[in-house]
């Protein structure tokens, strides 16, 4: 992920929307800069050009007009009358000569005139009187610029103009003309005028429209060197010193003006100064002629537009960059925003909202993020309102689970208890069975036993006056004893009849049959038989009833033999209860019995409380196992209350439960249902 | 009158035999005694216990049981009287024993008073 791309990907979106900016804006910007520079500089350049081109003209004209009245001058003069006589009458009259010659010397820019004879005596001299009689073919004079002009005036037979010479004396540039003189078609001389430099100077000296650094530069070809004829604006004293040789890098508009050449462009001049410069050539003098000005002036507007277009460039940038930043930071804040709140989301908070005051795609993305965030908070609110329902429900259903349990647990005890006593009844029946046959011999056997003896006591009795008195009382006694001992048998046996007895009502072969019953008439009936029963046996025995039943319990389908035995059982256990407490707490305690029914949605259901001795604890589970008592020998069976429990719960399919406090109460609970 | 008594245990006639003292010593009444109900069909046929008017049977007995006899001796002579004598005292056997035309059902321990009537009250009827 080094690469640019990844790079770019790494931005945030502020500085990659500004990088766009910057892009966008700038191109376009730095296109216009640059074709603007260029035209400016193209234009700026083709004008300074002309310009120049202008003044070279100009200036070229001058010159051009000024050589070419001077060599006008000096063929007239050659023509006139007096320069003619002068040369043929030598030194016969110079008078009127001087007036001609000082005409010119007056009127134009002529410093001196000259007449010279063919051999090359200088006849008559205005000005330098030196000359005079002096022979300029004579080798003191015969390089100098007036002497050459006069030789090839003379020769060539022909005008001539001489280059510039400084002037030994005074330094001065000094020019000549020089024409053949003809008289009669036979050449007399030849006349010679002295110009200076100075119009010329002017003219090139004119720095008009040149600007600070702008000046023209003229120069002659001399070997192969270029010599400048008029002292240039930057180096007035080089008139017709500076020399520049060809080939140089330097003076590069000046050696091609010198050499015929025409052209314009940036050169480097004589000083090493780059120069935009115009050069052309001067035929009729022979010399190249260069306008210029420096590029540092000439292009300072380009310098000027240049710094412009800088400024421009610096601080445009750093203007878009600023509203670059400013669109971006609008367009990436909403975001930042977003995510800010999308992290607050991410960490739980809900209730956080985007307030963003923008109607685009990212207000409407805001709006659709709050909406989320509301309907998230809702759907959560929503979860958290199901899930605390959905925990109550459960902890419901987990109570009803557990009671359930409870219920199945008690199921399974009971199922255990009827496996058990069903087990049990078996047993018990077979037992019965096998045992009631020998009992009943033997009280069959009691009774005849019985009865056999006191008919032997009546036979003794009668038989008695035969008998002598004492066995009669020893066998009175014996039969008393053995009538005792038989009664013994028949009552033990009765007993043992009647245990057995039980037993089999346990486990009586078919059911009874059911038919609907009025239980509460039937409760009654049996709770005042056990009452009365119990009075019967203990006619001290007393006990308060109360009795609450409730009509809507009405007739329940069941087999009234067998309840009938489970109400007197239990009403007679009440009854005993109370008894034995009666019987350690006396007067202070009075027995209380409550009969109570009461319908139930699917089930009716039936409480026998007493307020008697109650039932420990660690005996309360057992009272349903069969043969299980707590009266004393005789009294009970402990088959009571086990055979109390098949008939409820295995032959009416209810329930038997019993609540107990030792010394304070026992409770037993009924409940039948109506469809078994 | 003379009675078969059906039943496994021997001490029956035993008990019998002094419950209905008085009647053997009058001669009212004649008691047969048989261990098992193959017993009883084979004793029926012999001469001396054929006058037989009223046989009292046990239900419970090893081999033949006393209902299968009630039935066959009904198939054979419906005009003796058969009472059912039986330590079991549920419905069906009794349903069963009325169904195979018993005369009367007795329930152990025997009520001898209770069986002493009916027995007169057979034979006056019988004779």
């Amino acid at each position: 992920m080094k690469s640019p791309m990844g790079f770019y990907k790494r931005l945030r979106i502020s500085t990659q929307l500004a990088l766009w900016f910057l892009l966008i804006a700038l191109a376009p910007f730095a296109c216009v800069v640059y074709f603007t520079y260029r035209h400016s500089v193209d234009s700026l350049y083709a004008e300074v050009t002309n310009n120049l081109q202008a003044i070279s003209q100009r200036q070229a004209d001058q010159i051009e007009r000024w050589a070419v009245e001077r060599q006008r001058d000096i063929t007239t003069l050659a023509r006139s009358p007096e320069v003619i006589q002068g040369l043929v009458d030598l030194k016969r009259n110079s008078e009127p000569l001087r007036d001609q010659f000082l005409a010119y010397t007056e009127h134009g820019d002529y410093d001196d005139a000259l007449l010279i004879a063919p051999d090359g005596r200088v006849v008559f001299a205005l000005e330098k009187k030196e000359l005079q009689g002096a022979n300029l073919r004579s080798p003191a004079y015969r390089e100098m610029e007036f002497a050459k002009a006069f030789d090839r005036s003379a020769t060539l037979l022909d005008a001539e103009i001489s280059a510039f010479e400084a002037l030994p004396a005074t330094g001065q540039a000094a020019k000549y003309f020089a024409a053949p003189v003809f008289e009669h078609r036979r050449l007399v001389g030849v006349v010679l005028l002295q110009t200076n430099a100075r119009e010329i100077t002017r003219v090139v000296n004119d720095y008009t429209g040149l600007g600070q650094t702008g000046e023209t530069v003229v120069a002659r070809l001399r070997g192969r060197e270029a010599i400048f004829m008029v002292p240039p604006r930057h180096d007035p004293q080089t008139a017709l010193k500076r020399r520049m040789p060809l080939g140089g890098r330097e003076a590069v508009p000046i050696l091609q003006a010198v050499q015929g050449r025409r052209g314009a462009g940036i050169e480097t001049d004589y000083r090493g100064v780059r120069t935009l410069a115009t050069w052309r050539y001067l035929p009729f003098l022979h010399w190249g002629m260069v306008v210029k000005i420096d590029v540092a002036e000439a292009l300072a507007p380009i310098g000027r537009l240049r710094f412009l277009f800088l400024m421009f460039g610096v601080v445009t940038p750093i203007l878009v960059l600023l509203i670059a930043l400013t669109v971006a930071r609008s367009i990436s804040q909403p975001i930042v925003q977003l995510r800010h709140a999308a992290d607050r989301m991410k960490q739980g908070d809900l209730h956080y909202r985007i307030d963003l005051d923008q109607r685009n795609e990212i207000g409407a993305l805001a709006e659709s993020f709050n909406d989320m965030a509301e309907r998230l908070d809702a759907v959560i609110t929503n979860l958290d309102a199901l899930v605390a329902a959905r925990t109550a429900e459960l902890g419901l259903k987990n109570d009803s689970l557990e009671n359930a349990l409870r219920q199945l647990r008690e199921t399974q005890q009971q199922l255990i208890l009827q496996e058990k006593m069903a087990s049990l009844g078996g047993l018990t029946a077979g037992i019965a069975h096998e045992i009631k046959n020998p009992l009943n011999f033997v009280n069959n056997f009691a009774e005849l036993s019985g009865d056999l003896t006191r008919e032997l006591k009546q036979e003794i009795e009668t038989q008695q006056n035969r008998l002598d008195a004492k066995t009669v009382e020893y066998i009175n006694d014996l039969l008393s004893d053995l009538e005792v001992n038989v009664r013994k048998i028949a009552e033990h046996g009765k007993r043992a009849d009647s245990i057995v007895r039980g037993m089999l009502l346990h486990s009586r072969g078919t059911p009874g049959e059911r038919r609907p019953t009025d239980v509460n008439t039937l409760l009654d009936e049996y709770v005042n038989l056990a009452y009365h029963g119990m009075r019967a046996q203990d006619s001290a025995f007393n006990v308060t009833i109360e009795k609450r039943y409730d009509p809507a319990v009405g007739n329940i389908d069941v087999v009234p033999q067998d309840l009938s035995r489970v109400f007197l059982n239990i009403a007679n256990n009440a009854c005993y209860a109370t008894r034995e407490k009666k019987r350690v707490n006396g007067a202070s305690y009075s027995p209380t019995l409550w009969i109570k029914t009461h319908r139930l949605e699917d089930r009716a259901e039936i409480r026998i409380r007493d307020n008697g001795t109650g039932i420990p604890r660690e005996i309360l589970d057992k009272v349903f196992n069969p043969f299980f008592t707590t009266k004393p020998t005789g009294q009970g069976t402990g088959l009571g209350l086990s055979m109390s429990y098949d008939i409820v719960v295995a032959g009416h399919n209810g329930e038997l439960l019993v609540e107990s406090e030792e010394g304070s109460f026992t409770e037993f609970i009924l409940r039948l249902p109506y469809k078994s | 009158m003379k009675v078969l008594v059906v039943d496994d245990e021997p001490d029956v006639e035993l008990l019998f035999r002094q419950k209905f003292r008085r009647e053997l010593r009058a001669g009212s009444l004649e008691l047969h005694f048989a261990g098992s109900g193959e017993e009883a069909m084979t004793r029926l046929a012999e001469p001396g216990v054929a006058e037989v008017v009223l046989i009292l049977s046990d239900i419970n007995m090893p081999g033949m049981h006393g209902l299968e006899l009630l039935r066959r001796i009904k198939e054979q002579s419906p005009q003796l009287k058969v009472c059912m004598i039986t330590a079991y005292d549920d419905s069906e056997k009794y349903e069963t024993a009325m169904r195979y035309g018993a005369d009367g059902y007795v329930t152990k321990p025997i009520d001898f008073e209770r069986l002493r009537r009916e027995v007169l009250h057979l034979e006056a009827r019988g004779t």
